[in-house]
């Protein structure tokens, strides 16, 4: 497939709806009508409210601490080299794919890093942008469920590695080698917790194996890797590259990770890529951006097919002062406007006062 | 068009130009061409032009960090074979992790042990 293809008038059909139900399970409040525009602006046909409302907002921010919560007792397990005594996943990841289900709310918060300990807000991203981007691959729901369950543990194996690092989280010649033993690491905790959810040792071992052979450790090739392994492989660098890290308090723009995954020949499979560009887009869910018209707003929906027009509330005006009411502005059906660039956290502190999500 | 010398080009990718010349200078007391560039997007240009053998790459840089670069460059399957050594401040492990992931054959952080360094570019690098 050529890079072109993935983009606009590719072979993805604009018209494509958005962000198919996923489950009819829903552990979410339903949803209520939200505010958009004074001056009234064509329909939109999606579901998703286009800014999440209170309780939605609300029920993310809560299930997303409790997946930290989760997450975290799994790394501090890991790391001590404990046993586990009950292990709640398919009840958080039913939680997750319900919530996603429902609002684009959780994606609002998945812009953060847990600075304390980096891997700990990085598998809770990765199984929260894995479980979006397998909207596009058209999943049953127990497909879902099995590969959330395989997100919230294909990396604890790096845990054990922090906690046997000289100084933790210190990187020296020695440590580097034996950064790629922690595949390794993550199957033998996983076997020893007697885990035997369908794919987990797979995922664990395999998410580092690229589609033309390059990968680690056994460098496998794409019909070899499992595909949940080759979609949170895939996802396992985009997060990393676009989440502030200690030395990254600027991380780099979505657009530029995934337009140079997309230019990465051969390392994934091209479904995968454009399933990522599809349901995360260059513009994800909760990016501040400024509009060829001057405004300013936030992404609240991204439009699969069609990944440079987002949906945007926006919220102030070109001179920065806040809009009364925040007014839906769809990209695919307002042509004549484009995401004129993304602000970064910097700027967009400054436009908001400090209280952006991400 | 094919290389004017057969010593061994090495790449370095560093936004502090006073320690990109000193690596430079050791290197080239061993018989190594030098080439440098001032971040990720400088060296990607640099490349096509310098064919290097092997690059070592700074993390840490203004328009294109190190992490990007080395997408950018082991997405080329044409260039994928070359060995690229990070050369780093930055000590953490999951950025380790990270430049593992994305294909860096090495990891060293400054400031570094000069013997160490010329061992492991003489480990991916022959000299005839």
């Amino acid at each position: 497939m050529r890079f072109s293809q993935l983009f606009e008038g590719g072979p993805t059909p604009p018209d494509k709806p958005t962000a198919p139900p996923m489950s009819s399970a829903a552990a979410v409040p339903p949803a209520r009508a939200v505010p958009v525009s004074a001056q009234p602006s064509p329909p939109t046909p999606t579901a998703a409210p286009i800014v999440p409302s209170a309780p939605f907002q609300q029920a993310a921010e809560m299930l997303y601490l409790e997946a930290l919560g989760t997450v975290r007792q799994l790394v501090q397990l890991a790391s001590a080299g404990q046993p586990v005594s009950s292990l709640p996943l398919p009840e958080l990841v039913q939680k997750i794919i319900a919530q996603l289900d429902h609002s684009n709310a959780l994606l609002y918060v998945t812009g953060r890093s847990t600075d304390d300990n980096y891997l700990i807000g990085h598998i809770v991203n990765v199984t929260i942008l894995s479980l979006t981007t397998a909207r596009s691959l058209h999943y049953d729901a127990a497909k879902l469920r099995g590969l959330g369950i395989c997100a919230l543990l294909y990396d604890l194996g790096m845990a054990k590695l922090l906690s046997i690092a000289a100084t933790p989280h210190k990187l020296s010649g020695e440590a580097f080698k034996e950064i790629k033993q922690h595949t390794q690491y993550s199957v033998e905790l996983l076997r020893s917790w007697g885990i035997a959810w369908e794919g987990v040792t797979e995922v664990a071992q395999q998410h580092h194996e690229r589609a033309d052979g390059s990968g680690y450790p056994a460098g496998l090739k794409a019909g070899s890797i499992h595909e949940w392994a080759q979609l949170i492989g895939l996802i396992d660098v985009y997060e990393s590259l676009t989440h502030p890290r200690a030395h990254r308090q600027q991380p780099t723009p979505a657009a530029h990770v995934i337009a140079a995954l997309l230019s990465s020949r051969d390392l994934f499979e091209a479904k995968y890529l454009r399933a990522l560009l599809d349901q995360i887009s260059l513009y994800p869910v909760g990016t501040w951006v400024q509009l060829s018209s001057g405004e300013y707003g936030q992404v609240s929906e991204v439009t699969p097919g069609m990944p440079m027009r987002p949906v945007v509330s926006v919220q102030f005006d070109h001179q920065h002062r806040r809009l009364p009411v925040p007014r839906h502005v769809n990209l695919r059906e307002q042509m004549s406007l484009l995401v004129e660039k993304v602000l970064d956290a910097e700027a967009t502190a400054k436009l908001v006062g400090g209280l952006a999500h991400g | 068009m094919a290389k004017a010398s057969v010593a061994p080009v090495i790449l370095i990718v560093d936004d502090d130009a006073a320690f990109a010349a000193s690596v430079a200078q050791l290197l080239e007391a061993q018989r190594y061409e030098v080439v440098l560039a001032g971040d990720g997007a400088q060296a990607i240009a640099a490349v096509k032009e310098a064919k290097p053998d092997l690059i070592l790459m700074d993390i840490n840089m203004p328009q294109l960090d190190g992490e990007m670069a080395l997408l950018k460059l082991k997405g080329q399957p044409e260039l994928r074979s070359i060995p690229i050594i990070m050369l780093t401040g930055v000590e953490d492990l999951l950025d380790g992790h990270l430049t593992a992931t994305l294909g860096a054959c090495e990891y060293l952080t400054k400031p570094f042990d000069p013997p160490e360094l010329l061992a492991k570019i003489a480990a991916h690098v022959s000299q005839t």
